[in-house]
């Protein structure tokens, strides 16, 4: 369990993503808003420094977490990307 | 959806409020209505100009509302929402949209988005519905229109002032959004106010920016 802390962090902040990502899509449910614009960045980034503090390999290992980025901050990319758009 | 009784904006009147010492353009739209659907021999909202009609206007319109049974809330969504999803209070990408184009909410707010379609697309899918569905839509309504008439910069100020004067609750406002709605303007509202407020800053240091590079005369 302990050798595989940072995988199991990565896993968790991979699950946030994508439920992130689904509740976007398809879910519906109370404080959803703030889950999708405060909680789960906050706790996506958490787990995410947590996995790399707790890391036993080499951080290219790891590099997969950052998939789940864009799934995690999915509101905050899509201001950015309608901010984009505005300025071009 | 059992439908419920509501108070419905069937249309506006236009009042002048000193209709004696007004031009004769206020003096001659003083007191007449303007209706959605009209009937023989009334206005059209269509023809109504929107106050103020030039500095230092003292016009206003005032809405005229019946009392009817509201439209099953889904159906009246479904007819101008096609696909995309809900984020801000707003539904992004509905209609053809992309994520560049921002949210909407209802049948005015959102960019390019008046009377419940994308003012880019004729052949968008909706029923060019220009009736406001609740205080929120009306003053985007009112911003939309202001754009056509004003600088933008004076109507994202008349459009923060009118979103900040709303209250917290939206079923304290003088036309409640729906129930189902109700979280959703409130999030909105709070959105378009910081948003427009950052545009209205940035116009300000675009300007500041402008006048610094102007030459200094001698």
């Amino acid at each position: 369990m302990r050798r595989n802390l940072d995988i199991i962090l990565g896993l968790i902040a991979c699950a946030i993503g994508l439920f992130t990502f689904a509740t976007l899509v398809y879910l519906d449910y109370p404080y959803r808003d703030e889950w999708m614009m405060w909680i789960a960045p906050s706790l996506w980034l958490v787990c995410v420094i947590a996995m790399y503090i707790f890391r036993k390999r080499n951080p290219w290992w790891l590099i997969w977490v950052w998939l789940s980025f864009p799934g995690a901050f999915v509101v905050w990319c899509m201001l950015a990307i309608f901010i984009m758009g505005q300025d071009s | 959806m059992a439908s419920r009784p509501v108070i419905k904006v069937v249309g506006y009147k236009w009042l002048s409020s000193r209709p004696h010492s007004a031009c004769k353009k206020c003096a001659g739209l003083h007191n007449q209505e303007f209706y959605y659907h009209p009937k023989g021999g009334q206005n059209s909202v269509a023809d109504m100009p929107d106050p103020p009609l030039h500095p230092n206007c003292r016009c206003h319109i005032q809405d005229i509302t019946r009392t009817s049974v509201e439209l099953s809330e889904q159906e009246e969504d479904q007819s101008y929402v096609e696909g995309g999803f809900e984020a801000l209070g707003g539904r992004w990408t509905n209609n053809g949209r992309g994520l560049s184009d921002g949210p909407v909410y209802e049948k005015w707010c959102g960019q390019y988005w008046s009377g419940g379609r994308d003012t880019r697309d004729p052949d968008a899918i909706g029923p060019r519905d220009i009736t406001p569905s609740d205080e929120l839509d009306r003053a985007c309504r009112k911003h939309d229109n202001c754009y056509d008439m004003f600088e933008e910069d004076y109507c994202d100020r008349r459009l923060v002032r009118d979103l900040e004067s709303l209250s917290d609750n939206p079923n304290g406002w003088r036309h409640p959004p729906g129930e189902k709605n109700a979280e959703k303007a409130e999030e909105f509202r709070k959105w378009a106010i910081r948003w427009f407020k950052w545009q209205i800053h940035r116009t300000q240091n675009k300007r500041r920016a402008f006048q610094e590079e102007l030459p200094i005369s001698p």
